[in-house]
């Protein structure tokens, strides 16, 4: 304990010092009001309690008192003025200015006592006024995470996509964070992808188990991947991301363009339902996998069930949220009920078992819950998506040529290379697709025709085709010493376009000898046809030995 | 770059999956997978493709006229739209189903 005694009376410093010997670790004394003020702003350990005496020269007690009060609001010190004053008035000015008052002659016990008491709830106040600071930092501290956590889950579903017809869904979380997940993805090759899931627990420890799932999912997705190997790509971004005891029951769901077929993947979540359009219980989808997250790759079971859907038919997912919520004797709301109040309701689905449920449990939710609904034929209009990650395209003006010898001719597959270089200008989607398109027909026509001198009219000969191409290794095998290609790569990223030109050693092309229309059945010139249709120009010249095609990156965005 | 094929011989169904750019390095291995099987249906599966040159539409072609089925009897099925779109200049509609 720290004491402070301030009294003009050198006699009255002593006394006090003594008596209070035995209690305080340290004593300060000051001789008036002025310098205990001027004390206490110098010293880095404030005093426990104060004793001061009231009459005293240059500031008196109470002045001083006042002072100490307003300059050290934040903390508790007790002020005990030692006084000669009797009055009632003094008293109520003691006990205004200060926290109690000792009338001099001031008794040893007295003394003691009334600095023990002050001490013991000097104390407790400094605690808890130390743990009340600690707690309103410590919640400023979790509602910056929670705002800074819940617009990462925000950016995290993003990516889902809104409306779809035919595909509702609502998933209301317990807290502000949800271990349920409905994620809809649009599919490239048209049609959408869904996975309903409900990771184990709830609140944020579950939300947070929710996020590799739903990056896997889109990943792939964006990608048009089969939905088995969607299934073991999102297990696989759970295998060892969750602690043992955690996992997520899922059900992955693909359907393809025409909106009836579809596959399913089912682990871990309450049975799902078909209803024919009348609204009836046709059928049960039961689960045949173990969660997500819970199986090792090589574990890891992705096959998948198949079924085309009627027009009118639904399917009902949900989770455990559902079913098991209670009322208030602990009475959980099961599949009965479920049943019950899906079976022939002709109302939409989700607002009829929102009623039923939230009819049985009037008390607030104890677990995410969340409920998904496809009516079919789900329609997406919507089949193109952006890529998650755009692909890089260049900001340099890119010159170079590739040069295609003999050797290479003969040992490349060209059009990887070729591909693995143009890579280099734009990282993939649909443009570098169409570029390789286009660039392995002018390869295909200045090799097999200019170098190999072969004539596509072979390929309409029956067995023709394999004909040519047994033809195209032979004389490939016996190339001239001095035969290659050269493609000369320009590349303007302010116009967004490439410049590509293609020489031959050998032969020349007639446009003569492709003249073909979009009707030709062929087997054969469609590839001049295809070039053309894909590139913003094409010409012939160094009579027929290069061609030079110059394509639009993004010009194709329309598909 | 490949081609794995799907035979269920109840069902009389072949699926053909096709891997990686779809061009005539395939032409052996592709006409093996629906070879003497004129009275099969086929479902070709472009999901993993990356594009498909004149070759490659040349051998669908092939194929159609080796199994002499009905036009639109044949499906090409999850093409991304960059190969949707070659075969829809090609005018392949007319002879395949394309969804």
């Amino acid at each position: 304990m720290r004491v402070l005694i301030v009294d003009d009376q050198k006699i009255n410093q002593e006394i006090f010092s003594d008596m209070l010997r035995s209690l305080a670790d340290t004593i300060h004394v000051c001789d008036d009001g002025q310098q205990a003020v001027d004390y206490l702003e110098e010293t880095e350990n404030l005093p426990d309690i104060i004793l001061m005496d009231v009459m005293m020269p240059v500031k008196d007690g109470f002045e001083a008192a006042k002072e100490i009060r307003s300059k050290f609001s934040q903390r508790h010190m007790p002020i005990l003025f030692l006084t000669v004053l009797d009055d009632r008035d003094s008293f109520g000015r003691c006990l205004l200015y200060g926290d109690d008052f000792i009338l001099k002659p001031v008794g040893r016990s007295t003394l003691i006592a009334k600095v023990q008491a002050h001490y013991r709830t000097a104390k407790i106040h400094n605690e808890v006024a130390r743990q009340r600071d600690e707690l309103s930092t410590f919640r400023e501290q979790v509602k910056y995470d929670y705002a800074i956590a819940e617009s990462i889950f925000a950016n995290l579903m993003e990516n889902t996509s809104k409306s779809i017809p035919g595909i509702d869904f609502i998933t209301t979380p317990s807290t502000v964070f949800n271990g349920d997940l409905i994620v809809v993805a649009n599919r490239p090759q048209g049609g959408a992808y869904v996975m309903i899931a409900d990771a184990t627990g709830h609140g944020l420890p579950a939300a947070i188990s929710t996020i590799p799932a739903s990056r896997a999912f889109f990943t792939m997705a964006a990608k048009g991947m089969a939905l088995g190997e969607i299934a073991i790509e999102v297990n696989r971004s759970l295998v060892g991301f969750l602690p043992v005891g955690m996992m997520m029951a899922a059900s992955l769901i693909e359907i393809s363009a025409n909106g009836l077929d579809v596959s399913w993947w089912g682990g871990g979540l309450p049975d799902g339902f078909l209803l024919d359009s009348e609204g009836n219980i046709v059928n049960a989808l039961t689960s045949t996998h173990m969660p997500l997250g819970v199986l090792s790759a090589k574990e890891f079971e992705a096959d998948l069930v198949h079924f085309r859907l009627e027009a009118g038919q639904q399917l009902v997912f949900y989770t455990d949220g559902l079913t098991e919520a209670a009322d208030k004797h602990g009475e959980q709301f099961g599949e009965q009920r479920l049943k019950a109040a899906l079976d022939g309701t002709k109302t939409p689905v989700i607002p009829t078992l929102l009623e039923a449920v939230n009819g049985f449990t009037p008390e607030t939710k104890q677990d995410d819950l969340s409920i998904l609904s496809l009516t079919f034929p789900v329609c997406n209009q919507d089949a193109v998506t952006e890529p998650l990650d755009p692909a890089f395209i260049s900001g340099l003006a890119i010159k170079s040529q590739l040069y295609f010898d003999k050797d290479a001719l003969q040992s490349l597959v060209v059009m990887a290379e070729v591909r693995q270089f143009l890579s280099g200008i734009l990282s993939g989607g649909s443009d570098l697709d169409l570029l390789c398109s286009v660039l392995s027909e002018l390869f295909a026509n200045a090799t097999e025709h200019g170098l190999l001198g072969l004539d596509s009219k072979i390929k309409d000969d029956e067995d023709g085709f394999l004909v040519y191409y047994q033809l195209r290794e032979e004389r490939l095998a016996q190339l001239s010493d001095d035969a290659y290609l050269a493609l000369d790569v320009k590349y303007l990223p302010n116009k967004c376009q490439l410049v590509m030109s293609l020489k031959q050693s050998a032969g020349g092309f007639r446009s003569d000898d492709f003249e073909v229309t979009k009707e030709s059945e062929d087997a054969h010139g469609r590839g001049i046809l295809l070039v053309s249709e894909l590139c913003d120009s094409v010409r012939y010249s160094e009579e027929g030995t290069r061609v030079t095609v110059v394509y639009q990156i993004g010009g194709q965005t329309q598909i | 770059m490949s081609i794995t094929s799907d035979v269920d011989n109840t069902g009389k169904k072949v699926t053909i999956n096709v891997e990686g750019p779809f061009g005539f390095n395939l032409v052996q291995e592709f006409r093996e997978s629906y070879q003497d099987k004129q009275d099969f249906q086929f479902v070709i599966d472009f999901r993993k493709a990356d594009y498909i040159d004149s070759a490659g539409l040349g051998m669908l072609l092939n194929m159609h006229k080796y199994l002499n089925q009905n036009d639109g009897q044949i499906s090409i099925t999850n093409c991304m739209p960059q190969i949707k779109k070659i075969l829809l200049i090609s005018r392949f509609d007319k002879k395949f189903t394309i969804s």
